[in-house]
């Protein structure tokens, strides 16, 4: 079962937010044009936040260029 | 949902202070980690103090980190120039670079953000801006350069972010900025203190009453004067608004604290993203709550460059979140940023602090401007006050404020003698942004005096 970080179940809406989050990182793992490749890290960037913010997912996302 | 909501991250905000210090205990370690496998320098220091991130089992054990200071940042900018070696990556990694503002007179420091550093610094003022009040509907403008200097970005990004109505007032003039100011109908204006007495200053000669204006709400940041009741209580005076605290530094990019609507006499610590500590600065000891120390700062939110246990110099007093009755459960900074701990000059055996100066000169209304220079005259230090007043100013008043100066400043001050003069009008310096009216003249030969430029 999916838990915050405090070990929290998740809601509906942070499964969703969590589960697109996840998506977004994906794509950055993707070959993909330059205006894609641009715009998901800038979305992903601006994203994180709202699941760190909620105490959802920590992490740094420089690998992915982000 | 959004419009009505009092806090901008209504989950974290209002956690319990156990679960808070949960919360920040699994960023902690995570943070940790990452900065021991990717940055050389936390690396080494962490090898050196025998710390290893699975020794943090809890808060208590934050204590095992080497602590970080600006030397220790300078120190490795000038090995390994121009970044050092605390950033996790290199410029490649990275879309922006901003410094220091320079004012101590030092070298600058150099901090690298990655486009999600650059997201969160925003976040933080958006925690900040919305606690203050501020509501997609507001129509804010930000009273700032947009330089090198890292100040106000943050806030225009975390602006966009609400949804507000943005005016960028860089690169103008003063009269120009507050004929903006009033043409866009800002409701929101973002300055530092001493700026916004400067703007109300020239509305005035302009002949526009700022209290007849749209703006509602201040947002300082930049100096201690944002949470000196005085100078807070002239700015809101001078503007029918008002005025919110914030501070942050560059060292970590955004604000750490912000003045919540409920004003309860000092700064709301961002404890979700930032664990704070209070220590003695002799003895690195922690304070007690209500007691003096020196801020260190953990942030969570940078990736590029980890600030783990940073000595910042400012003296803070931290009390619990129960003296604020908005609800949030994060810990108060009474009266903000108290000073620095290397700012008190000793002046014939009396401590003096440029915050409590100021507290006295906010009082008397007619000061537009002031410098306080500290010199030696052979054996015997002397302090002057040296003040300008508004252009209209009754000359046959000047006796009457110049005691009444001296009386206040003595009072406050274990009878100190300070010396009051008048400058011309216009001859003092200006700041638009951080202010630097205290000039220790002890070391510098006699008769040459610098304007504080």
């Amino acid at each position: 079962m999916a838990t915050d970080l405090l070990g929290g179940e998740l809601t509906t809406v942070e499964a969703a937010l969590v589960s697109t989050y996840q998506d977004l990182k994906g794509l950055c793992a993707q070959d993909l044009p330059p205006v894609a490749h641009a715009n998901v890290r800038a979305a992903l960037a601006v994203y994180a936040n709202a699941v760190t913010s909620m105490g959802l997912v920590y992490e740094h996302l420089l690998d992915l260029d982000v | 949902m959004v419009a009505q909501s009092r806090y901008w991250n209504p989950k974290t905000e209002t956690l319990p202070r156990e679960r808070l210090e949960t919360l920040q205990l699994a960023k902690l370690r995570r943070l940790c980690e990452w900065a021991e496998a990717r940055s050389p320098w936390y690396r080494r220091s962490f090898a050196a103090a025998g710390f290893t991130s699975d020794q943090l089992r809890s808060l208590d054990d934050l204590r095992r980190i080497p602590l970080l200071t600006r030397e220790d940042w300078m120190a490795s900018q000038e090995q390994s120039p121009p970044f050092g070696e605390l950033p996790v990556g290199g410029p490649e990694r990275a879309i922006r670079v901003h410094t220091t503002s320079g004012t101590s007179g030092r070298t600058p420091l150099r901090a690298l953000d990655s486009r999600k550093d650059w997201a969160w610094i925003a976040e933080m003022w958006a925690y900040g801006a919305w606690g203050c009040g501020v509501r997609p509907t507001d129509t804010s403008y930000v009273a700032f350069g947009y330089g090198s200097f890292i100040g106000f970005w943050g806030l225009h990004y975390g602006m966009e972010k609400i949804g507000v109505l943005n005016v960028p007032g860089g690169a103008q003039t003063t009269e120009v900025r507050v004929k903006q100011i009033l043409d866009f109908g800002a409701t929101v204006v973002a300055s530092t203190p001493t700026y916004a007495l400067r703007l109300a200053q020239e509305a005035e000669h302009l002949g526009f009453n700022l209290r007849d204006s749209a703006v509602r709400r201040l947002i300082l940041s930049g100096e201690p004067a944002g949470s000196i009741p005085e100078t807070k209580a002239l700015i809101e005076e001078q503007w029918g608004a008002k005025a919110f605290d914030t501070a942050g530094m560059t060292e970590v990019g955004t604000i750490v604290m912000f003045e919540c609507e409920h004003q309860p006499g000092g700064a709301h610590v961002i404890e979700d993203h930032f664990l704070e500590e209070s220590l003695d600065p002799e003895t690195l000891e922690p304070v007690a709550h209500g007691e003096r120390g020196e801020r260190v700062v953990t942030s969570f939110g940078r990736g590029m460059i980890p600030l783990i246990r940073y000595r910042t110099a400012d003296l803070v007093c931290r009390v619990p979140a129960s003296v604020c009755d908005c609800g949030r459960t994060f810990d108060v900074y009474e009266g903000g940023i108290l000073g620095r701990v290397d700012d008190m000059r000793l002046v014939r055996g009396t401590n003096v602090y440029p915050r409590a100066i100021e507290g006295i000169v906010r009082t008397f209304a007619q000061i537009e401007e002031f410098q306080v220079r500290i010199t030696r005259e052979g054996l015997r230090d002397e302090i002057t006050l040296i003040v300008e007043l508004a252009p209209d100013f009754d000359a046959a008043a000047w006796s009457g404020l110049r005691d009444g100066l001296r009386r206040d400043l003595a009072e406050a001050h274990e009878g100190l003698n300070f010396r009051v003069d008048r400058a011309e009008h216009g001859s003092l310096p200006r700041f638009e942004l951080k202010a630097k009216r205290t000039l220790d003249l002890r070391d510098t030969p006699m008769g040459v005096v610098t304007n504080g430029n």
